[in-house]
């Protein structure tokens, strides 16, 4: 039993789900009614030995399982297939708007559970006071709120009415800067990084938080923190003490909000006009621009998968006994 | 002056709707230099009294009542920070568990370092005690990089005692610290601290329910029933001449080598809920000697000889209901004697 | 509090013992109003279902009717009024009706959702906790995979696939949400399949089916309905979200789509009396599920108190 055979048990854990990804798309998406062809081979537009070609590389000429084959090494292997839309490989259409996704979501991931992690530490100390049993009820607003009003508020309040940010997109066409602090690299940008991100965190801070707070609650009782106290450990040592071992749970779940967080997204790019995948995801699928749509949706679950297993790597090298499992 | 005492001292617990009383009135003393033994069912507070004397009681539970003094300072009241410069300086703490009172994730040396450093103390310095103290609970000092789960129990315990002489305190609160070992290691951790008594000059206030080791390392005894006082004295002569039908039931619930095919004898019945309070004396439902007064009047504190004392309305007949108590039958469900 | 030394009585005649806490319904509703949260929460709900049953005899007008002035042009975007307590919506729709009738959808979708997700979630997690080995395997893969799917990119697909309409929504949202719920009993079961109680049953000869219901389902009931719960605060958002993306059932007046339409008609600059109410609403019902929910979860595991 050691740390590798748990990590190569993961591996195969992760495998297997990656492949029933595979089938659930494929079943998934020969649901459009029509001909499967229109999947990838569009309305007609094509000239009749470009359809050829793509019959060929899609194999839809051939039994079930062997389509079932070729789907998936074609998708695991970055052959995407051609935008209706764009008239470009998906692969092409996709790569920039990936990038614009990334620069909105991981600010709020990192923000939210750094943010969640200290008020959740802040909370969980302060158990038993007034100010804890308000605390508890505050956070849940947030959380209750929908992200998407969140952001149609904001903007409404803070770029519509008082014009301090920008109502949307990610950066302006023309933008010359004017007074000392935007000439900042990427001001502009970052600009318009604000309301989303800050409705992003509003939205997703509040599960981290809650984890936390339980988790130390619960650590706080357990005995090697009584007799640190005997010990005469300071407060701040104590509390130290406390979060290292109540932020694994935090951990695990990092992995889960991740996928939560690919659908905030897409949510927060529709209000914001942000131009990543989640935007490109709905709207290809309106404009029936069905690659580019499954290709979206297959990279966003296939990162949440990858993600759950590097998250239980990083679990299991910081607490040894879960490597029985 | 005793070096600690408790004075009248009642413990609660506080649930949502009321308060349950863990300890009662308890009032003892412990001198400089001297051993006192706590004993009692599970359940019966001495825990409890344990952690209060550190002022670890839980967030939910206080001292409600009366007042904990430690070479003459009320510590009972006393706030966290002032706390602090007592806790582990002056008075130290060996827990039941150790493996689970060990920070889990830290070696044994972190552990000692972390605690000299809350107080002041260098790393340097701090492993220089380590390493001294090791040799004096007789662990091989490698152990001291060693993680607690990879120690045995017994080590374990070693280890914690060794922790809990670090500032050389005057006052030792042991809770249970054999408890759960094998006999051997039992017998060791015994020695060891019998030694260390002498050579430290440490005032033990030693919490268990096996009087076999209490009655070897300790000086006084103070038997606890329900969180109140059942009597109190020098050891020796309160198990040889128990003045309460309680003592006098756990006196003969032990095996005596001695005498190894003397019937044991087991107390009937259990002890009662913390939330099931009685007007008289909390015995009464088990003792054999109970009559009516025992179950409506609680029995003051009366003094025995030069320095016992017993908590029993009928403690003049002592000499008497200690000779009825030595036979079994006594103590068998309904076997009620007057 | 200490009381005078000699005053104090040996010890408090307090009855320590924990009631017996839910011997009627009455009881059980009780449990909700302990905090003024709590009891915020389910005013809150009761006058949203109050609202979304009388519906129809309670809207101004009809929801979908368009209004127009005495020039007879349509009434677009007006401020509340004495006529309109809403204002109107950039189609010439009361704002009022819209609210009152979406209320409708919150209820259908929360209920029936929640319903589904606690019969495939408690039966998923009841059959894999229990069965263990290469059944517990299977359905632990399958729920991985349903962890593994970000919810709204897959509601999108789905249901512009499918269809917008309501029972496709439904169904979407069942499909995937029941994730948590079983993972949870499904821990739930793993420990209460050593008990000495499940032991007794085998030995008496139970069938494992009847174990399973009768003897193990009783015990996580509590916990699935507190996930039920919280999972209609969650099927509430989910279609709402969907339906803000445009994917929502045309037929159907609901809060989310309200917003959808606001927004997509550019809108939300200044129509804050559209903006505001439905999201305001959802967000009160969500809140209210979630506070109400804490109750009974304090219930649960007294450590929380």
């Amino acid at each position: 039993m050691g740390f590798l055979s748990y990590a190569g048990r993961r591996a195969v854990h992760t495998a297997v789900t990656l492949v029933l990804l595979l089938v659930f798309m494929f079943v998934l998406f020969r649901l459009i009614p029509g001909d499967p062809t229109t999947l990838l081979l569009g309305t007609g537009e094509l000239t009749p030995e470009a359809q050829q070609r793509l019959r060929a590389q899609w194999g839809l000429d051939q039994s079930m399982l062997e389509q079932f084959i070729t789907y998936g090494r074609n998708l695991l292997s970055g052959e995407l297939g051609l935008s209706f839309y764009y008239r470009r490989p998906v692969t092409e259409v996709i790569a920039p708007m990936l990038v614009n996704t990334l620069m909105l979501m991981l600010p709020v991931v990192v923000l939210a559970i750094g943010l969640g992690i200290a008020i959740g530490t802040w909370l969980g100390w302060r158990r038993g006071e007034r100010v804890e049993e308000l605390g508890a009820v505050l956070v849940l607003v947030p959380r209750a709120l929908p992200v998407f009003w969140t952001g149609i508020v904001f903007l409404s309040l803070f770029a519509y009415k008082l014009q301090w940010f920008p109502i949307g997109g990610i950066r302006e066409t023309f933008f010359y800067p004017e007074s000392w602090y935007q000439f900042i690299p990427y001001y502009d940008v970052l600009r318009h990084l604000v309301l989303p991100v800050a409705t992003g965190v509003l939205a997703s801070m509040a599960d981290p938080l809650m984890i936390m707070r339980t988790s130390l609650i619960e650590v706080r009782d357990e005995e090697f923190m009584v007799l640190a106290r005997a010990r005469g450990l300071s407060t701040r040592s104590l509390q130290r003490l406390a979060r290292r071992s109540a932020f694994l749970p935090v951990l695990t779940y990092s992995a889960i909000m991740v996928g939560f967080a690919f659908g905030g997204q897409v949510l927060l790019e529709v209000v914001f006009t942000w131009p990543g995948m989640g935007r490109l995801m709905v709207n290809s699928v309106t404009q029936r621009d069905y690659p580019v749509a499954q290709a979206a949706f297959f990279l966003m679950a296939a990162v949440v998968i990858v993600l759950n297993f590097a998250v239980d790597l990083v679990y299991g090298w910081l607490d040894p006994r879960i490597r029985y499992e | 002056m005793p070096l600690f005492e408790l004075d009248d001292v009642s413990i609660a617990y506080h649930t949502r709707d009321s308060a349950v009383f863990a300890v009662n009135r308890v009032s003892l003393g412990l001198e400089a230099g001297t051993a006192l033994g706590l004993v009692g069912e599970s359940g019966c507070g001495k825990s409890t009294l344990a952690l209060a004397t550190l002022g670890l009681l839980p967030r939910f539970a206080n001292v409600w009542h009366g007042a904990i003094r430690f070479e003459g300072q009320v510590i009972s009241q006393m706030a966290d920070a002032d706390l602090m410069t007592l806790r582990w300086r002056r008075m130290a703490y060996v827990p039941q568990s150790a493996l689970a009172s060990l920070v889990p994730v830290h070696s044994i040396r972190r552990q000692f370092r972390d605690t000299a450093a809350a107080h002041g103390m260098r790393a340097a310095e701090a492993d220089r005690r380590a390493a001294e103290l090791f040799r004096r609970v007789e662990l091989d000092p490698i152990v001291l990089d060693r993680f607690p789960h990879e120690l045995s129990g017994g080590m374990r315990q070693r280890a914690i005692i060794a922790l809990a002489l670090l500032f050389k305190p005057p006052l030792l609160v042991a809770d249970e610290p054999t408890t759960g070992l094998d006999v051997i290691v039992q017998r060791q951790i015994v020695n060891l601290l019998t030694n260390l008594r002498r050579t430290e000059a440490l005032s033990l206030l030693f919490i268990s329910h096996d009087i076999g080791v209490v009655a070897e390392l300790c000086d006084r005894i103070a038997v606890l029933y329900a969180g109140e006082v059942m009597e109190e004295g020098p050891t020796l002569e309160v198990l040889a001449n128990p003045s309460h039908p309680y003592t006098m039931g756990l006196a003969r619930s032990f095996p005596d080598v001695r005498a190894p095919d003397r019937p044991l004898v087991s107390i009937p019945g259990h002890p009662p809920r913390l939330s099931e309070v009685s007007q008289g004396c909390p015995f009464a439902t088990r003792c054999p000697f109970v009559r009516d007064l025992c179950r409506t009047d609680k029995p003051r504190k009366s003094g025995v000889g030069r320095d016992r004392s017993v908590a029993c309305h009928f403690a003049d007949e002592a000499p008497r209901m200690a000779e009825i108590a030595t036979r079994p039958g006594i103590w068998e469900e309904g076997g009620a004697a007057a | 509090m200490s009381d005078a030394s000699s005053a104090l009585p040996h010890a408090p005649a307090f009855d320590g013992r924990i009631r017996a806490r839910t011997r009627s319904i009455v009881d059980f509703l009780k449990i909700a109003f302990e905090s003024w949260s709590g009891a915020f929460g389910i005013s809150i709900l009761a006058l949203i279902v109050v609202v979304a049953a009388f519906s129809p005899w309670i809207t101004p007008y009809d929801p979908i009717a368009n209004h127009f002035n005495a020039a007879g042009q349509l009434k677009r975007l007006e401020p509340p009024s004495a006529a309109h307590w809403l204002g109107t919506t950039y189609y010439g729709l009361d704002v009022l009706s819209q609210l009152i009738d979406g209320s409708r959808i919150v209820l259908i979708v929360g209920i029936t959702c929640a319903s589904f997700i606690a019969i495939i979630g408690t039966n998923v997690g009841l059959i894999a906790g229990y069965c263990g080995g290469r059944v517990d395997a299977v359905l632990m893969r399958i729920t991985g995979l349903a962890f593994g799917i970000p919810f709204i990119p897959f509601a999108v697909v789905l249901v512009a696939l499918l269809g917008p309409s309501l029972w496709n929504m439904i169904l979407t949202i069942s499909l995937l949400m029941w994730r948590t719920t079983a993972r949870v009993i499904r821990s739930q079961v793993l420990s209460l399949r050593e008990r000495a109680f499940v032991k007794a049953a085998k030995i008496a000869g139970a069938s494992d089916v009847r174990i399973i219901y009768v003897h193990i389902f009783p015990n996580v009931l509590p916990m699935t309905l507190l996930y039920v719960a919280f999972d209609i605060a969650w099927a509430v958002l989910a279609e709402a979200s969907i339906s803000f993306l445009g994917f929502g059932d045309p037929n159907q007046v609901s809060w989310g789509q309200m917003l959808y339409l606001a927004y997509v008609s550019g809108s939300i600059r200044q129509a804050w009396w559209w903006t505001i109410p439905p999201g305001l609403g959802l967000s009160l019902f969500v809140i209210s599920v979630f506070l109400v929910g804490r109750q009974y979860e304090k219930l649960a595991s007294p450590r929380l108190r």
